[in-house]
């Protein structure tokens, strides 16, 4: 792209003013400066104005240190620069990939976050509040009660458990299985053994992000819905991950 | 260690404007009082003055003696003239306005003993040309040909209006560029 500058002949005009009066300048500091230089030769005599040892020695520090906090403040204000340009370089890359993890819906809208900390051992889940205060206050409703709605032929409930932090309901058949289905509430925390699972994998439970575990004869999926965390648990079951998620998806808020 | 470096690294720059400052202590006093009229704030404005000319070190190395005591006086001229203003200011002195700003009023002082010793020498006609300017247009033309300084800074420090500065500054500049074209303008610098 040719810029059309170059060929303005008023800006060249204006241009070419310019550095006549800068040379005009110039020829005035070198008459000025020849001068000054001679006046300044007379003043050495002049007590008033001439430079003695003492004066000359304490200034000459002064100026030394003028010198090196310049020199200093120069340096810093290089290094402050470079280092301005690396953080703004690593918040835009920050900000770059912190949009599509917050843009997701299930994180974007929620107020408790449900975090799932992936350990050696176990899969911690919990509900983290923003407001400590209030998640601490969580009176257990029955009418806040969620259950499934869908349980495989042959259950039968025959356990209810309640207490601040956690609802249960266990489901059992003749053969010993076991279905476990647990409502947490905001403070508390669930772990699940992870430790040598056969699968673990993530599925979605009503919209939320959640977790199945199958370990041996133990089935385990978990999600968070509202201000919950769901777990279920199924014991030789020898349902299907399929099912499972079913099941899962059956839970709703009783009514 | 950083300290270290710096002296090793720059000694020749420390030695530099440390000669400069002995060279032109003598004449920089002297125009630091005439402006202030105050022989004991003649040291400070120097000192103030070398900490703005440290970091003009490639600037000053650039030039002749000559060009570099005219810059270093001006620098000089700059400093002092900011540090009256302050002086006055804190004396609730007022120095608003065109006509009557600090700037002006200390100019004339300054002007004539210029004036004095210019007219006496022979010099290149286009300095001589500069010199028929006013020494308010010259000031404009040289804090911003030679310093560089944009319009703000030189509007700060000739107490010049911010919304008037880039109206003098052609005016100041058409004034040079008339007095480098016209014939008139280069006999009368030959008279």
């Amino acid at each position: 792209m040719v810029d059309k500058q170059y060929f303005d002949m008023n800006i060249l005009n204006q241009k070419m003013d310019d550095i006549r009066i800068k040379i005009a300048l110039l020829s005035y500091m070198d008459m000025e400066g020849k001068l000054l230089n001679e006046e300044n030769k007379a003043l050495q005599n002049d007590n008033l104005y001439s430079l003695d040892e003492i004066t000359r020695k304490r200034n000459q520090k002064k100026i030394s240190r003028f010198y090196n906090v310049s020199k200093i403040k120069n340096t810093v204000h290089k290094s402050l620069k470079a280092f301005n340009k690396t953080a703004a370089i690593l918040l835009f890359l920050i900000i770059l990939f912190s949009i599509p993890m917050f843009s997701v819906d299930a994180i974007r809208t929620k107020v408790f976050n449900l975090i799932i900390d992936m350990q050696e051992e176990y899969t911690s889940i919990h509900l983290d509040s923003n407001d400590d205060a209030t998640s601490n206050s969580i009176i257990i409703n029955w009418d806040d009660a969620y259950a499934p709605t869908i349980i495989p032929e042959g259950y039968q409930l025959n356990s209810i458990k309640n207490n601040d932090l956690l609802k249960a309901l266990q489901y059992s058949d003749t053969n010993d299985s076991l279905i476990i289905f647990r409502q947490f509430s905001g403070g508390g925390i669930v772990n699940i053994d992870t430790e040598n699972a056969d699968s673990i994998s993530k599925v979605m439970i009503h919209g939320s992000e959640g977790i199945l575990v199958e370990k041996g004869d133990l089935i385990t999926i978990s999600w968070n819905y509202a201000d919950y965390i769901f777990l279920i648990d199924f014991f030789k079951s020898n349902l299907s991950h399929e099912e499972v998620q079913n099941i899962a998806e059956s839970v709703n808020q009783i009514k | 260690m950083l300290t270290l470096f710096l002296a090793i690294e720059n000694e020749s720059d420390r030695e530099f404007i440390s000669k400069l400052y002995e060279q032109h202590y003598s004449i920089m006093k002297k125009k630091a009082y005439e402006l202030t009229r105050d022989i004991s704030f003649t040291d400070d404005i120097i000192h103030d003055a070398f900490i703005k000319l440290i970091s003009k070190i490639p600037i000053l190395r650039s030039l002749n003696c000559y060009k570099q005591t005219s810059y270093i006086v001006t620098t000089i001229k700059n400093t002092a003239i900011n540090h009256v203003r302050k002086r006055n200011t804190k004396a609730d002195k007022q120095f608003m306005g065109e006509d009557n700003d600090i700037a002006e009023s200390i100019e004339d002082t300054a002007m004539t003993a210029e004036e004095a010793y210019i007219i006496k020498e022979d010099s290149e006609d286009l300095g001589e040309l500069m010199c028929k300017l006013s020494e308010r247009d010259r000031d404009l033309l040289y804090n911003k040909y030679i310093f560089e300084f944009s319009n703000k800074e030189i509007s700060e420090l000739m107490d010049i209006p911010i919304n008037n500065i880039r109206q003098y500054l052609v005016r100041a500049r058409k004034r040079a560029l008339n007095l480098l074209t016209s014939e008139n303008g280069i006999n009368n610098s030959e008279d």
